[in-house]
């Protein structure tokens, strides 16, 4: 069919077939952090490729800064990113039953609402 | 020309350009040459149909009619675009360079805008202003990359720009609105904005090693004497609103 979009007959491009990249021409992994309101926590939203840093920020604000608000970003490169080993998170297996380590005891809502009683009539 | 006359040339031009560009943007939709690409070009064509949407709505404030009426039904001798935004995509070095060229003076001509005396346009230059910042920054941060990469980069880039430059010059074409604008507050006349953006564009080209050939500007598009591109592109964009002008969407 006739058309002046370049969509319809979309190019068949050899050597491109699904699992024919390789790494010698793929660009490297940035992991993306996005926050979204000041002053609260950036969040790991996802990755992408991209040549360099330059490249990355540019591709990370529209990847990920296109549909939400958008207060600060992050991107790092994924060799950059220190990861603990799967075989290495038993460390953790009884962290959640420390319960002596939280701060349960000191109940500073209940002391503030204590406080605020005790001095609304005044 | 009289003042309405010239505050509309000066809307229907800068409208018009950002819708056709948008489209022309949007044609990379599916075919990027990287996943992020893609969305960039769609994200960047939303952005400019945007525009056009802002601008025609100042028209419709000024009696111009219909806002869909303005986009999709007009006739190819009343759009003010100018030819550059008309090409067809070509290779990506040539819509990157497109982008560089369109979007710096985009930048310089809604930058001094924001002083103009026309308060719904001043608003809106101020409202872009971040939107058209990204879309430079695109356009610089790829362009750089390419400039510095492989030959055959370095030379689809030169091709683009030769092929490209006559048709930027006219972006600027002056007509019998120059005086109305000028004694109205609607900004700097097409010459000082091309000033401008010679003075904007010409470090960047001598700093990616590209050339540029002195060479007549194409003109005629703020006049109604298109390319032979905007016909086919009209039909093919007015397509679906054409099934039944008088529908309700």
């Amino acid at each position: 069919m006739e058309s002046l979009d370049p969509r319809v007959g979309r190019m068949k491009v050899d050597g491109l077939e699904a699992g024919t990249v390789s790494e010698e021409n793929y660009w490297e992994s940035f992991e993306v952090f996005h926050q979204k309101k000041t002053g609260t926590a950036f969040v790991h939203v996802g990755s992408l490729q991209a040549s360099d840093h330059e490249m990355a920020m540019l591709l990370a604000k529209e990847q990920y800064g296109r549909r939400m608000t958008t207060t600060g970003l992050w991107v790092v490169k994924t060799t950059n990113v220190f990861v603990l080993e799967p075989d290495e998170m038993h460390m953790f297996s009884t962290t959640a039953s420390k319960t002596h380590r939280e701060a349960v005891d000191y109940k500073v809502r209940d002391k503030i609402s204590a406080f605020k009683e005790k001095n609304k009539n005044k | 020309m009289s003042t309405q006359d010239a505050t509309r040339q000066l809307l229907f031009q800068m409208a018009d350009d950002a819708l056709i560009m948008g489209h022309r943007n949007s044609e990379w939709t599916g075919i990027g040459p990287t996943l992020e690409e893609d969305i960039a070009f769609s994200s960047m064509a939303q952005d400019k149909i945007g525009h056009a949407y802002q601008l025609y709505k100042i028209l419709n404030a000024m009696g111009e009619g219909e806002m869909d009426k303005l986009a999709f039904n007009r006739n190819e001798k009343d759009f003010r675009s100018c030819h550059l935004v008309e090409l067809p995509i070509g290779d990506y070095a040539f819509s990157l360079m497109r982008q560089f060229l369109f979007d710096t003076a985009e930048s310089i001509r809604y930058e001094q805008l924001q002083n103009c005396s026309l308060t719904p346009l001043a608003q809106l230059a101020v409202k872009v202003k971040g939107e058209l910042r990204y879309h430079k920054m695109h356009a610089d941060v790829w362009i750089k990359q390419l400039a510095n990469g492989t030959e055959e980069s370095k030379a689809r880039l030169q091709a683009a720009l030769s092929e490209l430059w006559p048709y930027a010059l006219g972006m600027f074409e002056e007509g019998d609105w120059q005086a109305a604008r000028k004694s109205e507050g609607l900004g700097d006349s097409e010459s000082e904005i091309r000033e401008k953006w010679l003075a904007a564009v010409s470090p960047k080209l001598e700093e990616w090693n590209l050339r540029v050939e002195s060479a007549e500007a194409v003109e005629g598009g703020r006049q109604g004497y298109h390319s032979e591109f905007l016909a086919p592109l009209l039909k093919e964009m007015t397509e679906v609103f054409n099934i039944d002008p008088l529908a309700s969407w």
